[in-house]
């Protein structure tokens, strides 16, 4: 108490103080940065992540960005080909220039010597334009071979790419074309001018459709749509703001070429884009109104502005010194942290409604406003330590996860909880001490009739009396929820996160349905040695495997070096379709050779054998010769390891699944043991993610409840009470999770998190209701006494809580994006049912045992 | 004035002509030659009737990974300057044999013949663009070429050592749009020795302005039974990506008389 006498004493400092420390956390917060990218998700350096790195650099594969251009009278006429033309040409030239670039340039001519200085003035002559490019690369190698300052070069390196951000673009004017003709092989592309005549459009088209790997590929099968793909010169997880410009670039690039044609953007970064945009977004937009409404409760449950305003000031505190501290680290927002926030609000704001709820009924009593502050801190102080212990022992066990964003994620929500906890000790008695004593629009005897009182009251009754009803419920509940959970759909969908009617969503559907698909699988076989894939066995097994892939109706297109190898043998048989395939191992063919006879030669024919290796082989060497190169994304250097891309119409992770499931039971029976198969590519990660979070969610959650079991049992010195705690929290969670099958809801890393949030809100109301109710029982009173003391004070914090917080998150619902909606209504659900639990199910139990007690009494 | 005194001044005006003479000569004799007559001495070393070389090309990539390959080229300039040339694979086996026969009229489209052993089959092909990878390296035909000294303007910036060797550093830049759309240069810098004339370095400019490749010689011997020097060791690099291409020459020679029918589609396919 000497403490809060101190507190009282000089309330001006105290709060001094905490706003200095806020301050300087404000600023913190500057270097919090949001990344979505699922590598973020998953440990650092675990395989899956590696290999896919592996797979990227060793078939120099890029994300790519699909512009689907879609007019269903078809694209075949001079107007819309101009338009794919355009749009190809106008996406190389996409280049982000800043002035805050420019001014960079100039601080570094003034820093170097004099060659570098006039070249960058020449640069920055005409202001920094995409005409540079060349310059910028330029001094680049120059920089890097003169072993310049390193900031000098990282400087320009990131120059460079803003300049150069799309490393390629493959359309129907730039796409390698092998095409069949008396010219033999020959590597061009099958739109090298816009066709304008009826004789060149009708070419134009013999030539796409003449070529199997465009179909769908690269024009849809019904010609009303074809594709530009633009392949980034960076990785999205790398560069996120870049990757941020350069879509809004592609926006406004789109825009003019739009009607009649559509002018739609996929693809995974795309996604990836809309996805921070849009959980940022809506959560920075939405978050306001959930305060807001959660202050409109509060403020009709308190009737007194400072008992909105205190454990409101409390809650954004905590989230300021949060936040900083993450800045601080350097640990960025992910898709499983952004939750956090939301925690904190449903977590933090509870102490300081129990601490108004408290001082309310102390003023009341007492009449004097330091008297009050320090009851209520009297009564208060131990429970709420002790739910703020609880709360950051629970969350801190969430980092036993091998998730970093789960750790982050219960580590940050600890320290949040404990930013809370300081504040409720000492910013709350300093800031009642400022204001004005509560001012009561009605009497004692209004508050004891008043409906919540009343209600409060009959819950009570209800609870103890018709508690074999509470228990029926109970065990109807789990019954229920046993159900419900095994049939709760495990799994996560990034564009099915998005409204149907958003932008992205309804681009990724047409693109789905008329091309290849947005998600990419890579499977590449290692044949372990020099030259295996020139084997025509291997290249037969990896064409079968592709077929048995495109029996499934969400492959939407596969490539692989045995499509080129087919088309290769097609075009040097003069079209003839016997040979669209890969050559045998050997093939007896008639040729025509010279013979000597009698001094004169002869043409004659001759039948022989011939490798199909060296077939092979030979193709290769051709293909390379005519210049090709998109074949260095299919098969490495030396020709030991494909890469088969399959294309997939959705991002459903179960879906993704069976198609990995299908490939590896291909495996398992066609290849041989020595050849190793792995799986990489956007696809891959997400089914790794989410056959690796949600297991890891669940058990640290188990992990993070044992935790509690324990510490409510040091508590209450009592592991039976520790056991009653619990066991609301319990059911609540499998609550959530019927609600969530029960509406279709899938359980991911993000709705896996809601569970998180029952544990932190669940101990709240278990730890206040049960340390009231057994001090008031040390006081010797009578059991309903008790109980009903309890629920007039705690048990009303609690339900002010429970509406607050629960409304407020309904706010969410107003959200366009799924797992916002989802977090919202399932926390805003989670929370009264988590005090209605506690408030019915702690005093039946209660009951049941007292009155066992008592009979044992009697009997006696 | 006297005879000797006009003697003395005719001798004396002499005396200062020749000064004035050897002032003028000196600067005159260590004058550098112009960019153009540099180029036409490389040219000329250049010129021969036929070469026969075999050589080994490494094609090595951005990440370190090789493909090697053995392959001999014959050319010859017949006496109509039409530019012949036939290059076959000697290794690695499974492509060994394979040719390509080219011959560059001075007056029609070139003829390109494609022989591959594996289907005993001689086609013809088009003409490859002088912009296309010559048989998968980071050289282009263009590379290959010969130099055109009327398409370019030839402008000496200066001297270096480069690896030891003392040349002439050479700019040279395109007279029209179309010589940059064909070759693909926008501008090169050309490194000639001073003592063989040989290219020793060329820096490649993409039609943007864009420092695209590196050529680097070295290994400069005398060619056996000839004037004629060489480098024996030959390498390209794509600076952007870095990945690379060396050749490196196990034989050399210079006008053996090569006859013309070596340059026929049934040697071609035949090897004989």
């Amino acid at each position: 108490m000497r403490f809060y006498n101190l507190v009282l004493k000089y309330p001006k400092s105290v709060i001094g103080i905490i706003l200095l420390i806020t301050l300087f956390f404000t600023w913190q917060m500057r270097h919090v940065k949001l990344n979505n990218s699922i590598s973020e998700l998953l440990p650092e350096g675990h395989s899956s992540v590696v290999q896919d790195l592996e797979v990227k650099y060793e078939f120099n594969s890029r994300e790519m960005i699909l512009i689907g251009i879609v007019d269903e009278r078809g694209i075949f006429n001079p107007q819309t080909l101009q338009k794919v033309k355009d749009i190809s040409d106008a996406v190389w030239k996409i280049a982000i220039v800043e002035s805050a670039d420019e001014g960079n340039l100039k601080t570094w001519s003034e820093k170097l010597n004099g060659r570098y200085r006039v070249k960058i003035e020449s640069i920055l002559t005409g202001g920094l334009t995409i005409a540079d490019r060349s310059a910028v690369s330029n001094l680049l190698l120059e920089a890097k071979s003169d072993f310049a300052a390193p900031e000098f070069v990282s400087f320009l390196e990131s120059l460079n790419l803003k300049l150069s951000p799309v490393s390629d673009v493959l359309s129907l004017a730039s796409v390698e074309n092998l095409t069949a003709n008396e010219w033999g092989l020959r590597v061009d592309s099958p739109m090298e001018f816009v066709p304008q005549t009826e004789q060149e459009l009708a070419e134009l088209k013999e030539k796409v459709f003449g070529n199997e790997m465009f179909i769908t590929g690269l024009v849809s099968q019904d010609s009303s749509g074809t594709l530009i793909l633009a392949e980034l010169a960076f990785y999205y997880d790398d560069h996120l703001e870049l990757a941020h410009q350069v879509f809004q670039a592609l926006e406004a690039l789109a825009a003019p070429y739009r009607g009649p044609e559509q002018v739609l953007l996929a693809g995974v970064p795309m996604v990836n884009v809309y996805t921070s945009n849009y959980m940022g977004g809506d959560m920075a937009r939405l978050m306001p109104i959930v305060i807001l409404v959660l202050m409109a409760v509060m403020y009709i449950s308190f009737r007194m502005l400072k008992g909105v305003l205190i454990p409101l000031a409390v809650v954004v505190a905590a989230l300021i010194w949060t936040l900083g501290i993450m800045g601080i680290l350097g640990r960025p927002i992910t898709l499983v942290t952004s939750a956090m926030p939301v925690m904190l609000i449903a977590v933090a704001v509870a102490d300081g409604i129990h601490l108004i709820t408290e001082y309310q009924v102390m003023w009341r009593k007492l009449q004097d406003r330091d008297k009050a502050i320090l009851a209520t801190m009297q009564q208060l102080t131990g429970p709420v330590i002790i739910t703020s212990l609880t709360d950051m022992a629970g969350f801190s066990s969430l980092a036993i996860s091998s998730l970093r964003s789960i750790q982050d994620f219960g580590l940050f929500t600890a320290i949040g909880v404990f930013a809370a906890l300081v504040f409720s000790l000492t910013f709350i008695p300093a800031a009642l001490k400022l204001m004005k004593p509560p001012r009561f629009h009605f009497g004692e005897a209004t508050f004891e009739r008043s409906w919540i009182t009343s209600g409060l009251q009959r819950l009570a009754t209800f609870a103890i009396r018709r508690r074999r009803w509470v228990y029926a419920g109970t065990v109807a509940l789990l019954a229920l929820s046993i159900i419900a959970i095994t049939r709760l759909n495990v799994g996560s969908t990034m564009v099915g996160y998005f409204k149907d009617d958003s932008k992205i969503f309804q681009a990724s559907q047409v693109i789905n349905e008329k091309f290849g698909g947005t998600e990419v699988l890579n499977i590449v076989v290692n044949t372990g040695r020099k030259n295996g894939l020139k084997e025509p066995e291997m290249l037969k097994k990896i064409a079968s495997l592709q077929d048995t892939l495109e029996t499934l109706r969400i492959i939407g297109y596969t490539s692989s070096l045995a499509d080129y190898v087919k088309r290769i043998n097609l075009v040097m048989n003069d079209n003839n379709p016997v040979f669209n395939r890969i050559p045998a191992k050997t093939e007896r063919i008639t040729v025509t050779d010279w013979v000597e006879k009698n001094g004169r030669e002869f043409e004659v024919e001759v039948e022989e054998e011939i490798s199909g290796r060296e077939q092979i082989a030979q193709y290769l060497l051709l293909y390379e010769n005519a210049g090709g190169d998109d074949l260095e994304k299919l098969a490495d250097y030396d020709y030991s390891k494909a890469n088969i891309v399959a294309q997939i119409r959705t991002d459903d992770t179960p879906k993704l699944l069976k198609v990995r499931q299908k490939a590896q039971n291909f495996v398992a029976v066609n290849f041989e043991n020595d050849v190793g198969v792995y799986y990489a590519g956007c696809s891959n990660l997400c089914i790794v993610a989410d056959t690796l979070i949600i297991p890891s969610q669940l058990k640290s959650l188990a992990f993070a409840l044992v935790v509690v079991l324990l510490l409510l049992g040091l508590i209450f010195r009592s592991f039976r009470y520790g056991l009653l705690g619990l066991l609301p929290l319990v059911l609540t969670i499998l609550f959530v999770f019927t609600l969530m099958s029960a509406f279709g809801v899938h359980l991911d890393a993000v709705t896996a998190l809601v569970a998180s949030i029952v544990l932190g809100v669940g101990i709240d109301y278990s730890v206040h209701f049960l340390s009231r109710y057994r001090k008031l029982r040390k006081e010797d009173k009578g059991f309903q006494e008790t109980i009903l003391e309890v629920f007039k004070t705690s048990g009303r914090a609690i339900v002010f809580n429970a509406f607050a917080v629960g409304i407020g998150f309904f706010v969410l619902m107003f959200s366009s994006f799924w797992p916002v909606i989802h977090i919202g209504w399932l926390v805003a659900a989670n929370m009264l049912f988590s005090a209605l639990l506690t408030l019915l199910l702690i005093p039946a139990v209660l009951a049941s045992f007292t009155k066992k007690k008592v009979e044992i009494i009697v009997h006696k | 004035m006297n005879r000797s005194n006009i003697k003395h001044s005719i001798f004396h005006i002499f005396h200062i002509s020749l000064v004035a003479a050897l002032l003028i000569a000196i600067p005159l004799s260590a004058q550098q030659p112009t960019g153009r007559e540099i180029m036409e001495m490389f040219k000329a070393q250049e010129r021969t009737k036929d070469t026969s070389v075999e050589f080994k090309m490494t094609i090595i990539n951005a990440r370190g990974s090789q493909r090697e390959r053995e392959v001999t080229q014959v050319t010859k300039t017949d006496e109509n300057d039409n530019r012949k040339q036939l290059i076959r694979f000697l290794s690695p086996a499974d492509v060994a044999g394979t040719g390509f026969l080219s011959i560059e009229y001075s007056d029609r489209n070139d003829d390109n013949w494609l022989y591959l052993p594996a289907l005993r089959k001689t086609r013809r092909i088009a003409g490859s663009d002088k912009t296309d990878s010559f048989i998968g390296t980071e050289f282009t035909y263009e590379d290959l070429d010969t130099e055109t000294l009327d398409a370019y303007e030839y402008r000496l910036t200066g001297s270096a050592n480069i690896d030891g060797i003392e040349s002439w550093v050479i700019e040279a830049i395109a007279t029209d749009f179309k010589k940059i759309k064909e070759t693909g240069y926008s501008k090169r810098e050309l490194w000639i020795s001073k003592d063989h004339h040989l290219v020793i370095q060329t820096k490649f400019y993409d039609k943007d302005g864009a420092y695209v490749k590196l050529f680097k010689t070295s290994d400069i011997r005398q060619v056996p039974g000839t004037d004629k020097w060489r480098p024996f060791y030959l390498s390209m690099e794509e600076v952007r990506k870095g990945d690379r291409t060396v050749l490196s020459m196990t034989d050399y020679k210079i006008n053996q008389g090569v006859e013309d029918q070596f340059f026929s589609e049934r040697y071609l396919k035949r090897g004989r």
